[in-house]
Order: C-alpha cells, then sequence, then structure tokens
C-alpha cells in the first residue's frame, strides 16, 4: 500500500559525445508517493529537464530500474513506452508546445486521438478539460490569439485530458510574470489536492516551488531535501 | 477530430505552400490524363470475337500511293480472307478548312468487310450501290454540315483534280451510319473508287492501301511477310502492319507530337517529385519540435510516419484528381471533334492508373520526411527549454 508511485532505482545517466563522456548522475535513489507534489531545484545543467525526461519516459537511464506504480518503466519497448505514456503522464512545457494549426479545443483534444472514446464522450471531457483551468470561453481561439498564461492553460488542459496519474511540469512559469505564474501554481495545487494528481515540477523561482508540498534540490547528481510546510 | 482532420491541418496550414504545391501536381496530372489517355485510345485492340485488321501501304510512307494491282494480287494470296483497298481523298467541304477525313472504296467490298463494324444495314446497302456518285457519311458528319439523305453536296479533294480542271465532285448522301460501339464518333466520308478513278487525271489505278483480314491471327505476321517480300523486287515496295500500328503511325504524323509529350510529361513529373518531395522534407523540418511533441504525448513512431505519407497522399490527391479529370474531359472533348479517331471506352484504365500514380507519388514524395520524422529523438526534438 506504501509502494511509491515513482521509484527510480540506482539510476546513472551519461551522455557520451565523441571521445568525451559526461556523467548527469550515478546511482541516483528517488521515490516519489503518489499523490506527492514535488519542485525540483538546481543549477542550470544540474540534470533536471534529464530527470524529468527519464520519469516520463521520453529518456532512457544508462542503467538502474524506474519504477511506476510498481512495474518497470525501463523495460518497455518503444511502443509499449508511448502507449504508457498517453495513458499515465501529462506533460507541461516553459513554451507550451501547443500545435499552431489547432484551435485549444482541438489541442486538447489531441492526446484523446490516442484512445477508443467515443466522439461525444471525447468533446465531453474536453470541455470539462477546459473547465477545470477556466478556459471554456477560449475554446475556439487559435493558439496565437491566447496570452501566455492562457496557452499555458491549455497545455494543462491537455495534460489532464485523458485523466493520468502524474505531471510532469519543465519550469511552466518560467515564461510568465508573477501574478500570471501564481496562477499556474494555484491551479496545481488544485489539481495535486482536488483531483490527486501527483506532480513533478522543475523550477528555478523560490516562490513557485513554495507552492509545492516538498523541494528537492539537485546538484552534481545529489538530492538535497526541503519540506515546505502549508 | 479525427487523425485525418489533423492530417488536413497540417496539409493546408500554409495554405500558399499548399496551393502551389497542388498546382504543380495539377498540371503535371492534366498532362499525364491528355497524354495517356490519348495513347491509350489509340491502341484500341480489336473486340472480342473481331479478327485484328491488317494493312498494306506504301513502305515510304502512308501517304504515298501503291498500283491497284497490289490490291489483286494481295486478295489472292494464301491465307488472306476478305480484303478491301481504301484510297485518300483529301477531301473538304467548300472551304479548305472544312477538312473530312475521306476514302474513296469499293463499296461492296467495303460493305462485305465493315456493315457489322458500321451498323450498315440491307437497305443502306442498297441505297448505296444504286449511285455511284453515293457517299456513305457518319452522323456526326451529317449533323455538322447539315446534310440529309438524298442531298447533292460538292466535296471538294485537294489531291486530285478532274479533266475541266475543277476540284469538286457532286456527291449524292446516299448512307448515313448511326454510331456504334466500335465507332461511337464518325467524322468521316466513303466515296465510290470508280466514280473518282475515272474522272481524275492523275495517279490513275492509285490506291492508299489494302485492308484485308486473314484466316486465323496466328497466320497474320507470316502473311504479312509474304505480301512484303513478293514486293520487295517491285519499283513499290509496301509495309504491311496490323491495323492499331497503322493508326498510331498515322496519328505519329501529325509530328512527333507523342514523343515530345512523353518526355514533358516524364520530365514534369520528375521535377514535381523533387520540388515537393525537397518541400515536404523541409515543412517537416518546420515541424521538428511539434512531432516530438505529440511523440511525447503518446503519439507512436509509427503513427507519424502513417500520417505524413496520408498528408502527401492527400496532397497528391488533391491536385492530382482535379488535373486528371479536366486532362481527360478536355481529350473527350477533342475526340468529340472528330479529327482523330480517339474511342474513349477505355479511359477509365487511364484514370485507375492515374490514381495508382497519384498514391505512389504522395508514398515517394513522404517517405523520406516520415522516415525522418519517425526516427526523430524525442529529447532532441523538444530541444533545449
Ligand atoms: N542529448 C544530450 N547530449 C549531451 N549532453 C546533454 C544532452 N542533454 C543534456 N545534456 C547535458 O546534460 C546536462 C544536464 O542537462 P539538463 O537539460 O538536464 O539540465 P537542467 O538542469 O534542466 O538545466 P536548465 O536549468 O538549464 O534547464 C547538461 O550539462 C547538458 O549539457
Ligand atoms: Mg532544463
Amino acid at each position: 500500500m506504501n509502494e511509491p508511485l515513482i521509484k527510480l532505482h540506482d539510476v546513472s545517466k551519461r551522455f557520451v559525445k565523441g571521445k568525451e563522456t559526461i556523467t548527469i548522475f550515478e546511482h541516483l535513489n528517488l521515490e516519489i508517493p503518489r499523490g506527492d507534489f514535488v519542485a525540483i531545484m538546481g543549477p542550470s545543467g544540474s540534470g533536471k529537464t534529464t530527470l524529468l525526461n527519464l520519469i516520463g519516459g521520453i529518456d532512457r537511464a544508462t542503467s538502474g530500474e524506474i519504477t511506476f506504480d510498481g512495474n518497470r518503466v525501463d523495460k518497455l519497448t518503444e511502443g509499449q513506452l508511448a502507449n504508457w505514456r498517453s495513458s499515465n503522464v501529462g506533460f507541461i512545457f516553459q513554451f507550451y508546445n501547443l500545435m499552431p494549426m489547432l484551435n485549444a479545443a482541438k489541442n486538447v483534444e489531441l492526446p484523446l486521438l490516442l484512445t477508443n472514446l467515443s466522439a461525444t464522450e471525447r468533446k465531453r471531457r474536453v470541455e470539462t478539460a477546459l473547465s477545470v483551468v477556466q478556459l471554456p470561453d477560449r475554446a475556439r481561439h487559435s493558439p496565437s490569439e491566447l496570452s501566455g498564461g492562457q496557452q499555458q492553460r491549455v497545455a494543462i488542459a491537455r495534460a489532464i485530458v485523458s485523466d493520468p496519474l502524474m505531471l510532469l511540469c519543465d519550469e511552466p512559469t518560467g515564461d510568465l510574470d508573477r501574478n500570471t505564474a501564481d496562477e499556474i501554481l494555484k491551479m496545481f495545487q488544485l489539481l495535486n489536492r482536488e483531483l490527486e494528481k501527483t506532480i513533478v515540477m522543475v523550477t528555478h523561482d523560490p516562490e513557485a516551488a513554495k507552492y509545492a508540498r516538498r523541494t528537492l534540490h539537485l546538484d552534481k547528481g545529489h538530492f538535497t531535501e526541503k519540506v515546505t510546510t502549508i | 477530430m479525427s487523425e485525418l482532420f489533423l492530417v488536413y491541418k497540417n496539409l493546408f496550414r500554409k495554405k500558399l505552400r499548399a496551393f502551389l504545391l497542388s498546382l504543380a501536381i495539377f498540371v503535371a496530372f492534366l498532362i499525364f490524363g491528355t497524354l495517356v489517355g490519348f495513347n491509350q485510345a489509340l491502341d484500341l485492340k480489336p473486340r472480342d470475337g473481331e479478327a485484328e485488321r491488317m494493312v498494306t501501304m506504301n513502305k515510304v510512307n502512308f501517304t504515298q500511293f501503291i498500283p491497284y494491282s497490289y490490291y489483286n494480287r494481295i486478295k489472292a494470296m494464301d491465307g488472306v480472307k476478305q480484303a478491301f483497298h481504301q484510297t485518300w481523298f483529301g477531301s473538304y467541304y467548300r472551304e479548305p478548312k472544312n477538312f473530312v477525313l475521306g476514302f474513296a472504296v469499293n463499296p461492296e467490298e467495303f460493305i462485305a468487310a465493315s456493315s457489322g463494324r458500321y451498323g450498315i444495314t440491307e437497305e443502306q446497302a442498297t441505297a448505296w450501290l444504286a449511285d455511284r456518285t453515293g457517299v456513305m457519311v457518319g452522323q456526326d458528319l451529317a449533323d455538322e454540315f447539315g446534310w440529309k439523305l438524298g442531298d447533292v453536296v460538292p466535296i471538294s479533294s485537294n489531291i486530285y483534280t478532274r479533266s475541266d480542271g475543277s476540284q469538286s465532285w457532286p456527291m449524292k448522301i446516299a448512307l448515313i451510319t448511326a454510331p456504334t460501339k466500335a465507332v461511337p464518333t464518325m467524322k468521316a466520308l466513303f466515296i465510290n473508287y470508280e466514280y473518282l478513278n475515272e474522272s481524275r487525271t492523275s495517279l490513275k489505278d492509285q490506291i492508299s492501301q489494302v485492308i484485308f483480314t486473314t484466316n486465323s491471327p496466328d497466320l497474320d505476321d507470316l502473311v504479312a511477310k509474304k505480301i512484303d517480300d513478293s514486293f520487295a523486287n517491285s519499283s513499290v515496295q509496301t509495309r504491311t502492319t496490323t491495323a492499331t500500328a497503322f493508326n498510331k503511325s498515322f496519328i505519329a504524323q501529325l509530328g512527333n507530337v507523342t514523343l515530345i509529350i512523353t518526355a514533358v510529361v516524364g520530365a514534369a513529373f520528375v521535377s514535381i517529385l523533387l520540388v515537393i518531395g525537397n518541400t515536404m522534407i523541409m515543412a517537416i523540418r518546420e515541424r521538428t519540435r511539434e512531432i516530438a511533441v505529440m511523440k511525447t504525448i503518446g503519439f507512436s513512431a509509427q503513427r507519424i510516419f502513417r500520417m505524413i505519407l496520408m498528408e502527401t497522399v492527400m496532397l497528391s490527391f488533391v491536385g492530382g484528381i482535379l488535373g486528371m479529370g479536366i486532362g481527360i474531359y478536355l481529350l473527350m472533348f477533342v475526340s468529340r471533334l472528330g479529327f482523330i479517331p480517339l474511342p474513349m471506352d477505355n479511359i477509365w484504365i487511364v484514370a485507375l492508373q492515374g490514381v495508382g500514380l497519384m498514391v505512389a507519388l504522395g508514398l515517394i514524395t513522404g517517405f523520406i520526411p516520415a522516415y525522418n520524422a519517425m526516427r526523430l529523438n524525442i529529447v532532441t526534438g523538444l530541444g533545449r527549454d
């Protein structure tokens, strides 16, 4: 029952560039329980994005075990991994990464193309997701017609539309002003508390990190922890 | 939203680019539809149960003449089943610009060989044979000039002159053929050879071609060789081929148009292949980040590959269907003018080939970008945030 949702055991990650080998982590261990909201901070180049990529199954560890909900993710084939991501992980990026030729509603619907849901059910889910991020009136707008904050909300709606257990956010407020950032961060808190999403958020901003339940500092391949008391 | 909608949105995200690419494909398929349709129409083989007709003509080319005596010798040859001869009349009505395809034939022998082909009835045959100035015309030609049965009209020749110096022959419209399956549009006229021969001042007893069938298709080549060999040492030598080959050589006399256009079509396709292939490679490269995002969301590599191929095939169809449609329509229009015998009943084969070509064009131009996108590493594609 106390099995963590995400578990990294003895994970190493090295990049080989020509004759040079860059080691990002060695023997890294990490456990994130279900329902946690973790902020990850650390100097640039410390491997925060790389860590998120490993947890989200878009990059592979050089060695070690990565477990999600008790299952070994590192053992999956590329096809299985794609399938796993579509149902378990929602990604949120700093620069939103919406499809420019699709309107907000269609952007949110995109992950549902990978499901067998009926058109009506998909529509219902898109509407729900858009109302969670408080943007139902912007459904027909294209990304270029939306502000940064609104685009990020669409991106969040896209990340939650297939109801994944976990959200991975890489500097989600890095491009937003303080107020907008706070709104987005409150939304993450809501998603974490009300919808029980497990959230891992990389950030440079100590203010942003305060919204998380705890903060991990990554430096030179190791974590130091600080628990936020709310 | 369906996957097809997504593909469509991707294709038309840059309207001008999509339009220009479709236009290039449109032009290529316009040329394809016209030219290949043209070739197809020329390649008309005899219908089931119909023997292939053979044609003997002057070896130099088909506008030259052969002596009438050759006709009798060919008719008497072993293996020759049924024969008739025909002679260019170079006909026009009133003004040289009203050119009409016209032949002088022996009506009796012509009817014996061709009544089925043109649907000539007993009564019609009798009417034609009853008058040596009688002429057989196709319905389409009669309609064009407003001729009725029994009308006597002046038909001029740009080849022959009469003893009084005129080049015009009064002819009686003795037979108007209705369209048949074998000859859906008939714009030619057939006059009586005797009538021409006795009144022309030059080229007496000269004919243009002998047309015949053999006892069996297996004999065709043998008989053709025998005929050409037997005249090999005469002053006028012959060439004997199938009617299909003859028709082709007839059209080819319009100039080596077929060859030139074939080269043009080939060049057009090679260039649009390169242009579209290259443009698509760049278009997909511009979308690297989006493709990485789609993969992150869970779209599999195979799915991405498939979607890009769908996009290029869709592009190919947008321009292709329109281009080929209009090309074939133009061809049918030309065919209805009737100068060239172009039976259109096998044109669907060309349409099918065209669709095949569209799929092929789409798959070929899409393959490299689709492969690149399939292989794209997500982390690389997302770049450094
Ligand atoms: N594909 C790669 N090939 C080689 N080196 C890489 C690759 N990806 C990342 N690195 C290196 O790994 C290290 C960690 O990169 P990462 O992007 O995870 O850092 P980060 O903590 O997210 O930094 P930032 O705060 O600037 O986003 C860096 O030194 C980077 O140069
Ligand atoms: Mg980073």
